[in-house]
């Protein structure tokens, strides 16, 4: 029988939703400030 | 910065693609549900390709042309692609943990994967570290372009050498070795990775835009 653990690929994804929405958030407060200092 | 409505659908796919791997992709027989890693981790690994690829592009073109927007577009996808790389090396030892019984292994493919995160790193604190316009975009053009020549050797490394990784399932000559379901599922990912890419891509590029423009009317003032 194939291991049905699904914690590692859940841990996986939430992993990867941190990433890309933190690098998200992070450019648009990065152009915030840029707005803001223009 | 208002959502785009390529961020719109970008995001909408992405979330589509996960909700179709989660719940209506079938288990693998031999790895079980950590095979589902994949859908996120091969995508990852591609759009990081992709975005070194078009690094190296743009570099040659900013050394022909001297086009400050080839150096924006550079920059926008090196970074960009480094947060793609970072996925990679954190969902590849989260999938290896269950299936090979260790996080890591000195492979040559996840090594090199690990090189190229590295030099990306390293252009990113060399851009930081250069005032100078020109001789910042000259010197991280040469690296972009040099760290762009391990993309080609990453993805043929398990051809070239004995290695744990496994082989391509999709990218490569011959029809893909897995169900028709999981084929369906991994090309959208893809896609819909892609379109993730490219609208990251874009919004660091405006980012580009309106610090420079910050920059030079505070010169301007000062």
């Amino acid at each position: 029988m194939p291991p049905q653990d699904a914690y590692w690929y859940h841990l996986a994804y939430s992993v990867a939703v941190v990433v890309y929405s933190g690098y998200a958030v992070s450019l648009w407060w990065r152009r915030r400030k840029w707005q803001r200092k223009g | 910065m208002k959502l785009s409505k390529l961020g719109v659908v970008a995001i909408a796919a992405v979330i589509a693609v996960g909700i179709r791997a989660i719940y209506f992709t079938p288990f693998d027989s031999l790895q079980g549900a950590a095979q589902k890693i994949l859908y996120v981790h091969a995508p990852s690994a591609w759009v990081a390709f992709l975005a070194f690829g078009l690094v190296a592009v743009a570099s040659i073109l900013y050394l022909w042309l001297r086009d400050p927007k080839l150096d924006r577009v550079a920059e926008s996808s090196a970074e960009v692609g480094l947060v793609f790389t970072t996925v990679v090396l954190i969902t590849g030892p989260l999938w290896a943990k269950p299936v090979w019984g260790a996080y890591w292994t000195w492979d040559a493919r996840l090594t090199l994967t690990l090189f190229l995160w590295f030099i990306y790193a390293g252009y990113i604190i060399l851009r930081g570290a250069i005032d100078d316009f020109d001789m910042r975009a000259r010197f991280s053009a040469v690296l972009g372009i040099l760290g762009a020549m391990l993309v080609p050797f990453i993805h043929l490394s398990v051809y070239f050498f004995r290695t744990l990784h496994p082989m391509p399932v999709l990218l490569k000559p011959s029809a893909p070795s897995m169900p028709r379901e999981m084929v369906i599922t991994l090309v959208s990912s893809f896609l819909a990775f892609t379109l993730l890419y490219v609208w990251l891509l874009r919004e660091r590029y405006k980012l580009a835009v309106e610090r420079d423009a910050a920059s030079d009317a505070m010169e301007a003032h000062s």
